[in-house]
């Protein structure tokens, strides 16, 4: 799928420009965009993000593992709703990108 | 504070008219080192680049150049050339921009080889857009100082719920991420870097080390061959040049006022034009000298405003179809169509079609007796 062909391909850009020793680590990098749709099974989410006028969708499955945060407070995946602002910690699992850690931004 | 310091704004006409060497369009800011004038002169070569489907335009495309919208009456300048953006705008409240669906700017202009394979000559209108606006190319002289102003003073500047009942309610675009936005008739875009790494994806199809991936073409990959230019099609090293030619890009001087253009200056101010074209801005601390506290000529505040039924059209962020942000005037004298859309012909159609929060300024400016409507016009094309 596209979005996903996009997503893998801003991912291993950036694991691209990691330092040699960095890339023995699955690759953590932070991502920062509004919440454009949600599923529940399986877990995942779409996140608007882009640069400038140049928006892309990126898709994030979310394992139970991954820590979802609230205003502070651990919450589940449903905590989260169409338009939040999130911060995604994720890495690339070699075929998808896979949240870590998932923190809603408070916007002031 | 809605008002600029009356202060500050006679310092700047004073040394933009007289105290100071003018600045003719297309000048670099004055106060850059050897350094910056250089990159000033080689991002404005790149600017200038013509591109081909050989060095990365396409598949679609909107120019092939930068310099090829923002060229009247030199590089920086505006241009005839009116693109499509479309987005949808939800019973909720939401925006959504379409990037799915290849929005929400839909490029006019394909390539040969795309052209072949699908039979198109522009990306299609995305089939869940409830909105479809059209877009002039704006002058982009002062951008630079735009966005060396704190978002701390266009928050100052921002009244959403009008609490001060002067029927202006200007609040801050947000960007997907959260952060204030600046730029874009919808104040979207948060950083002119950003505005002009997403430009060269968007408007030329050219993508650079932040946006490595094309465009869909309305939602569906681009067709195996078609794009035989290898990711990115720019690097960073041209995007950052581009960014400084833009960034060092100065406010031309207005010319000298045509007779009653001085008088029309205070009308501007006195019928609430100035109420959210703010004459003044000032910049931050900045680590370049000549955009270090600056106090400059905006006639914005960098806010959306609603603007009424008749002009609205898309959503973008926070904005719905019918907020707008403030247009900069600085330049307006070099501009053929006027508004957005360049739907008005003349100022004065322009002003007429204020509506929302700019009823009232345009409902003053029309009880103004012909000589004074003259002399508000003739001080805008001063501008």
């Amino acid at each position: 799928m596209k979005r996903t062909a996009s997503a893998a391909f801003l991912l291993l850009f950036a694991f691209a420009l990691l330092p040699a020793r960095a890339q023995q680590q699955p690759a953590s990098v932070p991502i920062q965009g509004t919440v454009y749709s949600l599923k529940t099974k399986p877990a995942s989410l779409d996140l608007l993000t882009g640069v400038g006028m140049a928006l892309r969708l990126m898709h994030i499955t979310t394992p139970p593992s991954a820590r979802i945060e609230s205003v502070g407070a651990a919450a589940p995946l449903s905590a989260l709703k169409r338009g939040d602002i999130v911060r995604v910690q994720c890495h690339w699992s070699g075929k998808e990108l896979v949240a870590d850690r998932i923190e809603k931004v408070v916007v002031r | 504070m809605r008002r600029a310091p009356v202060t500050s704004w006679l310092l700047v006409v004073l040394l933009a008219g007289g105290c100071a060497r003018p600045t003719h369009p297309g000048d670099p800011i004055s106060g850059l080192s050897a350094g910056q004038l250089d990159r000033f002169r080689r991002g404005r070569a790149v600017f200038d680049s013509v591109f081909t489907p050989e060095s990365g335009l396409g598949p679609l495309f909107n120019a092939a150049a930068c310099g090829e919208c923002h060229e009247n009456p030199v590089s920086g300048g505006n241009g005839d050339e009116v693109e499509v953006h479309a987005t949808a705008f939800h019973a909720d409240g939401i925006c959504d921009p379409l990037a799915g669906e290849g929005g929400p700017v839909i490029q006019q202009d394909a390539t040969p080889a795309l052209k072949a394979a699908l039979g198109i000559d522009r990306e299609p209108l995305p089939k869940d857009a409830t909105g479809r606006g059209l877009r002039t190319s704006p002058v982009v002289f002062g951008r630079g100082l735009l966005d060396a102003v704190p978002d701390s003073v266009l928050l100052s500047y921002a009244d959403p719920d009008d609490r001060n009942h002067d029927g202006i309610s200007g609040r801050p675009n947000r960007f997907v991420d959260g952060r204030i936005g600046r730029f874009g008739r919808k104040a979207f875009v948060p950083t002119l870097a950003e505005f002009n790494a997403g430009a060269f994806v968007i408007e030329q199809g050219v993508t650079d080390p932040a946006v490595p991936t094309e465009e869909l073409v309305g939602g569906a990959p681009i067709p195996a061959g078609v794009d035989p230019t290898p990711e990115p099609e720019i690097d960073q090293k041209a995007v950052d040049l581009t960014t400084d030619f833009l960034r060092f890009l100065a406010l031309p001087s207005p010319v000298s006022m045509a007779r009653g253009a001085g008088q029309g200056r205070g009308l501007f101010a006195g019928i609430g034009c100035a109420r959210c074209h703010l004459p003044t801005l000032r910049t931050g601390k900045n680590p370049i000298r000549a955009l270090d506290r600056r106090t400059f000529s905006a006639y914005t505040d960098l806010l959306l405003h609603d603007m009424g039924p008749d002009l609205a059209d898309i959503c973008l962020g926070l904005a719905s179809p019918s907020e707008f942000r403030t247009e900069p005037l600085v330049g307006l004298r070099f501009a053929k169509h006027f508004l957005h859309d360049g739907r008005a012909a003349t100022v004065e159609q322009a002003i007429a079609l204020h509506g929302g929060e700019g009823s009232r300024s345009r409902d003053r400016f029309k009880a103004l007796s012909a000589r004074e409507r003259t002399a508000v016009v003739a001080f805008l094309k001063s501008l």
